[in-house]
């Protein structure tokens, strides 16, 4: 499976666990605040998901970009790339 | 790569074209992209590789062709036109890439987008006035907005180098708008980070719509304890050893309002976890719970001690308490152990106090009038966030003085 689709399907799997809600969908627009609950300790939760998911770690510049849910899959197929 | 038994994926091709551009080998590219057409493999990119390959060799009504190919898959796209143009302008074919912006706003008039480029063309060219025209139209048309930054600090940069700037000119009517303003404002936000006492400078950033990642901020902790944490690097900050969640006393007479905080104990930290006690299931231990959120105190220091280290963005500390000279060196001094750190002290006024004052280079100290109730329209509030802009305006342009690698636009 490529590193998009990994990504992609991994970070909606996140945010299923996170939001509680097993058909939850998303779209690389949402940011933070669109969905119930969305705040900035959901995005703490959801970042440490993706770290251990993906086996990766932000830096704090990296985690400041990320203003969508489009940035976040993009910044973790670039961490999943770059471990190749 | 062997296209005779493979079919490659259009970024395939266009790396081999790319390489063989670089080697001077425009006949094989051309070879090549032509098979790749014969295979059905299309993309955009590799219509305007092809365009490009025609230019290299010299065939520019061959060039014109494939643009008008490349343009005619999506017409009705003022983007798609644009992306052509952008590809031209990359190529430095700056003649065909204004003829075709040209030809692209008289088809689509009520565009913004448009106006950026026509301003990114003639601030390649050292036409800043030209731009400034180009940004004001966008403005008319009510679709400048905070993509056009890195445009307004071109315009801003080029500037000074004009001497003979009038008061009509483009530039100076641009820059004075409330609404470039407001655009440069939003940008010297996002360059600051919240270190000092509660959640007002956090508040005033989601205001000028950047949304920090952290509501937990580094308030509570005493200005002597964020040395410490500082000097000693971060070292058993929310470890298991030193830090718990507790519960605090309701503050309000409603019991819902008793919440969970993080403690530190060894940096005197406490912060907002957002659970509630009656919100929590019988069933889950405040064992569980500290298992669940002490990762998230530590992303939090992690990150600041990346941000230090990276020294890149502009601390700010509010102090409720008044603040000697000798306090402010030794919080900057501590910082400074971990990277060349710019730090704005925000304190209330003092009399005979100056509203700046400079004490390194890298640190400053200013004073307000008042801390922000939190409301947005009344007279006391619309002064608290003028004198806040106006504080992180001349703290961000005084560091670009001496820190010009700041300007990221």
């Amino acid at each position: 499976m490529s590193d998009s689709i990994n990504a992609t399907q991994g970070v909606l799997e996140i945010f299923q666990s996170a939001f509680n809600v097993p058909s939850l969908k998303i779209n690389p627009q949402m940011i933070t605040g669109d969905l119930k609950d969305w705040d900035s300790f959901k995005n703490v939760e959801i970042l440490l998901a993706c770290e251990a998911r993906f086996g990766i770690r932000f830096r704090s510049k990296e985690i400041d970009a990320i203003r969508s849910v489009g940035d976040l899959i993009a910044a973790c197929e670039q961490k999943l790339n770059a471990a190749k | 790569m062997n296209f005779l038994f493979s079919v490659p994926k259009p970024e395939e091709v266009l790396a081999e074209v790319k390489i063989l551009l670089k080697d001077v080998k425009y006949s094989q590219a051309v070879s090549l992209l032509r098979k790749a057409e014969k295979k059905n493999i299309y993309h955009d990119d590799l219509i305007l590789a092809h365009s490009n390959v025609h230019a290299l060799m010299g065939n520019c009504a061959e060039q014109q062709n494939e643009i008008k190919r490349f343009i005619a898959q999506k017409e009705g796209d003022v983007l798609h036109h644009l992306k052509a143009v952008e590809y031209l302008i990359t190529e430095e074919h700056w003649d065909l890439a204004q003829k075709l912006l040209d030809q692209t706003k008289v088809r689509f008039p009520l565009s913004g987008f448009t106006h950026s480029t026509q301003a990114q063309i003639d601030c390649h060219q050292g036409g800043f006035e030209e731009a400034a025209a180009a940004l004001l139209k966008k403005q008319e048309l009510k679709k400048l907005d905070d993509s056009d930054i890195k445009l307004v600090h071109q315009i801003r940069k080029g500037a000074k180098n004009i001497t003979s700037l009038t008061s009509d000119s483009a530039i100076t009517t641009l820059l004075a708008t409330e609404q470039v303003r407001q655009i440069l404002i939003r940008y010297y936000y996002e360059r600051f980070e919240s270190l000092g006492w509660n959640c007002e400078f956090g508040f005033r950033q989601r205001l000028h719509g950047r949304e920090p990642l952290s509501l937990f901020r580094w308030g509570t902790m005493p200005r002597t304890a964020m040395v410490n944490l500082f000097k000693n690097r971060f070292k058993d900050f929310a470890s298991v050893h030193s830090s718990k969640i507790e519960a605090t006393e309701p503050t309000l007479e409603n019991d819902a309002t008793l919440e969970y905080y993080f403690h530190d104990q060894g940096y005197e930290y406490w912060a907002h976890t957002d659970v509630r006690k009656n919100s929590v299931a019988f069933s889950q231990t405040e064992e569980a719970l500290y298992k669940k959120l002490q990762p998230h105190f530590f992303l939090l220091a992690r990150k600041l001690q990346d941000d230090l280290e990276d020294a890149e963005k502009v601390f700010v500390y509010k102090s409720k308490e008044v603040l000697s000279h000798a306090d402010c060196i030794e919080l900057h001094d501590a910082m400074s152990i971990l990277g060349n750190n710019k730090l704005v002290i925000v304190m209330l006024k003092e009399t005979d106090k100056p509203d700046f004052e400079i004490l390194r280079t890298n640190l400053i100290i200013a004073r307000v009038t008042r801390w922000w109730g939190g409301g947005a329209s009344s007279p006391e509030d619309m002064l608290t966030h003028r004198e806040w802009d106006n504080l992180i305006e001349i703290s961000y342009n005084h560091f670009l003085q001496h820190y010009p690698e700041m300007d990221v636009a």
